[in-house]
C-alpha cells in the first residue's frame, strides 16, 4: 500500500530533531554551515539541501514588530505521485516504488543531471566527487521493515506523520476545507509527502506549480510546439517564394539589358 | 537553490548537435532540389553534420566527466527504451550518427545517387529530430520555468539551420584550399570565383529568411519566456545576450544588405564579406546555446 508523510506545520516547533535524525540514519556527513544572508531566512541553517543533507528546516520570519511570526517548514523529497525526475531520467536509475518512495539506483546513474533540471520542486543535488545525486530515500528500507523514516520516528510533535497516502490525501482535502493551505494535494499532480499550513507553503519559498504530471505538462509543450511549427513552416515557405520570385524578376532585368 | 549541472560544455553540444541537424537538412535540399547545381553545397552540408555530430558526443561524454568513477557507465543512456526524453534522443542521435555517416560515404565514394538520395530523406528527418530534440530536453525538464515554452525547440531548429548553412558554405572555400586533392569538386567551384560568388550571395538570402524567423521567435520567447527580464537586467546575462543579437543576428543580416547592393557577382569584397558572416553567425549560435542554458538555470 502507497505510504505517505503528512506535515503539519502548524504543530513543528522548529527543534530540528528531523534534521539530526536523517543525518544520522543516512550516514550523512556534518558540513560547516553558515547563517543564512537573506533576513527574512537568517535561522536556515544548512541554507539548502545537498549530496549531504537531505533534509533541513526552512525558518522563515513573516511580517515586522508585532505581527512578526515564525514559521518553520521541513524541506526534503516530496516523492510525487507521477516524479518528473523518474519521467527524465535516461537510464531507469530513478525509480517510483508502489510503496511511495522515489529512490535511486547509483550504479544505474550517469550523473546527467537531467533530474535535478527536472525536479518541481530542486531537490535532487550533484555529488562532484562521485558523479551520482543525493536526495532523501523516504528511508524505503526502513518502510520495507515496517519502520517509520527517521525523521518521522524523531519528531517529538508529531508534526510529520506516516499514514496511508489516501488518509493523508483525505486530511488535506479536508484542511483545505477548513481554509487552512495544502502543499503536495494537488501540485505538480499530487505527491507523497503532504504539507498543511496557516500561510501558503508559496509564502515560505516553495514553488507554485500547477497540478499537471510530467505526462500533461509534456503532451501540453508538444501540442503548442506543432501548432508553433504550422507558422514557422509558413514563414519558411513564404520566404523561400519571395526570393525565388525575386531572383526571377533580376534575371529578367539582366536579361533584359 | 541555484545549481549549474550544466555548463559551456552541454552548450556546446546544444550547438554543434543543432548545427549537425541543420548542416543535413541543408545538404539534404540542395541535392534532393538543387537540379545538380547545388552537388558541393549538398556534400560539405553532410560532411559538416557528420564531424558535427561526432563532436557534440564527445562534448557531452567530456561533460559527465565519469573517466574516473566509471568510463563505460554513460551507455547506460541506452538500456531504457523510451520514457525519458533524453533516452529518445539518445537513440535519435544514434541513428543520425549512422545515417549521416552513411551518407558522407555515399557522397565521398561517389555511390549510388538513388540510394544516396533516400538516406538523405531519412537524415532529413533524423536532422530535423536531433536539432528539435537539443531545445525539447530543455523546454521538458519542469524545474525550470525559463525553458518552459513552445518556442524553445523551434528557436533551436532555425539556428541549427543558419549556423548549419554558415559551416556549410564557410567550409567550402577552407577545404578547397587546404585538401584539393580529396575534394576536387570544391576546388572547382572555388576557382570558377565569380560562380561561387554567386552561390554564396544566394546563400546569404536564404540567411536573411532563417535569421528573421529567428528573431520573431527569440521576440515570442521573450515575451513569454518565465522572467524573460533577467536577459537585459542581469549582466552576467545580458552581456552574452546583446552579442548574441548583435553579433549573431544584426551583423550578418547588415552584412547580407550590403551584399544585395553592390554588385555582389563581381565585387572582390563580396566572398570575404560573406566568410565574416557565417563566422558571426556560428558565434552567435554557440552563444545563443550558452544564454539559455545559463538563464534556465540562474532564473527561478
Amino acid at each position: 500500500m502507497a505510504k505517505a508523510v503528512l506535515l503539519d506545520l502548524r504543530r513543528c516547533i522548529g527543534c530540528r530533531a528531523c534534521q539530526v535524525a536523517c543525518k544520522r540514519w543516512n550516514d550523512r556527513e556534518a558540513t560547516a554551515t553558515q547563517l543564512n544572508t537573506d533576513p527574512k531566512l537568517e535561522w536556515t541553517n544548512p541554507r539548502e539541501l545537498s549530496p549531504q543533507t537531505y533534509t533541513y528546516m526552512r525558518f522563515t520570519k513573516l511580517g515586522t514588530g508585532d505581527s512578526l511570526k515564525w514559521r518553520f517548514a521541513k524541506v526534503q523529497c516530496n516523492h510525487c505521485i507521477d516524479p518528473g525526475c523518474v519521467n527524465a531520467c535516461p537510464t531507469t536509475a530513478l525509480i517510483k516504488s508502489p510503496d511511495g518512495p522515489v529512490t535511486y539506483r547509483k550504479e544505474l546513474c550517469i550523473g546527467c543531471g537531467y533530474c535535478i533540471n527536472s525536479c518541481p520542486f530542486d531537490v535532487p543535488t550533484f555529488d562532484e566527487e562521485n558523479k551520482v545525486i543525493e536526495k532523501c530515500t523516504f528511508c524505503s528500507e526502513r518502510l520495507r521493515e515496517g519502520m517509520e523514516p527517521a525523521c518521522v520516528k524523531a519528531c517529538p510533535t508529531d508534526a510529520l506523520r506516516l499514514m496511508s497516502l489516501e488518509e493523508a490525501r483525505a486530511r488535506a482535502a479536508q484542511a483545505e476545507v477548513q481554509g487552512l493551505h495544502t502543499y503536495g494535494l494537488h501540485e505538480a499532480g499530487g505527491t507523497s509527502w503532504i504539507y498543511i499550513s496557516d500561510v501558503p507553503l508559496t509564502e515560505l519559498g516553495f514553488p507554485k506549480h500547477t497540478a499537471k504530471t510530467p505526462a500533461g505538462h509534456q503532451t501540453d509543450l508538444m501540442a503548442k510546439f506543432v501548432g508553433t511549427g504550422v507558422f514557422v513552416g509558413a514563414a519558411l515557405v513564404a520566404g523561400v517564394k519571395l526570393y525565388a520570385q525575386r531572383r526571377e524578376a533580376v534575371a529578367r532585368t539582366e536579361g533584359g539589358e | 537553490m541555484e545549481q549549474l549541472t550544466w555548463g559551456v560544455l552541454l552548450a556546446a553540444y546544444l550547438f554543434v548537435g543543432g548545427l549537425a541537424g541543420g548542416a543535413f537538412i541543408i545538404g539534404a535540399l540542395a541535392d534532393l532540389f538543387g537540379r545538380g547545381k547545388w552537388k558541393v553545397l549538398s556534400k560539405s552540408g553532410v560532411y559538416v553534420s557528420l564531424v558535427s555530430i561526432i563532436l557534440g558526443l564527445v562534448f557531452l561524454v567530456l561533460d559527465l566527466g565519469r573517466f574516473e568513477v566509471d568510463p563505460l557507465s554513460p551507455l547506460n543512456a541506452y538500456i531504457n527504451f523510451p520514457t525519458s526524453i533524453m533516452s529518445v534522443g539518445t537513440w535519435i542521435v544514434t541513428a543520425f550518427i549512422v545515417v549521416s555517416l552513411v551518407t558522407a560515404i555515399l557522397w565521398f565514394f561517389k555511390g549510388n545517387s538513388s540510394l544516396r538520395k533516400l538516406f538523405e530523406v531519412v537524415g532529413f528527418v533524423l536532422g530535423g529530430s536531433t536539432a528539435a530534440y537539443t531545445g525539447i530536453l530543455l523546454s521538458f525538464a519542469r524545474g525550470r520555468p525559463f525553458w518552459t515554452t513552445p518556442y524553445l525547440p523551434w528557436t533551436f531548429i532555425i539556428s541549427g539551420a543558419l549556423t548549419g548553412l554558415a559551416m556549410a558554405l564557410f567550409l567550402i572555400p577552407i577545404i578547397a584550399v587546404f585538401m584539393p586533392r580529396f575534394f576536387e569538386d570544391f576546388k572547382e567551384l572555388v576557382d570558377k570565383r565569380e560562380e561561387f560568388a554567386g552561390m554564396l550571395s544566394d546563400g546569404q538570402r536564404y540567411i536573411v529568411i532563417l535569421i528573421v524567423i529567428e528573431l520573431a521567435l527569440v521576440a515570442l520567447e521573450l515575451g513569454t519566456g518565465h522572467g524573460a527580464a533577467s536577459l537585459f537586467s542581469m549582466g552576467s546575462l545580458s552581456f552574452p545576450f546583446f552579442a548574441y543579437l548583435i553579433l549573431g543576428l544584426i551583423a550578418p543580416l547588415g552584412i547580407a544588405y550590403y551584399s544585395e547592393k553592390v554588385e555582389s557577382v563581381r565585387n572582390s569584397l563580396m566572398i570575404p564579406a560573406s566568410l565574416t558572416s557565417f563566422v558571426l553567425i556560428l558565434i552567435g549560435g554557440f552563444l545563443l546555446r550558452y544564454v539559455i542554458l545559463m538563464a534556465g538555470q540562474i532564473i527561478h
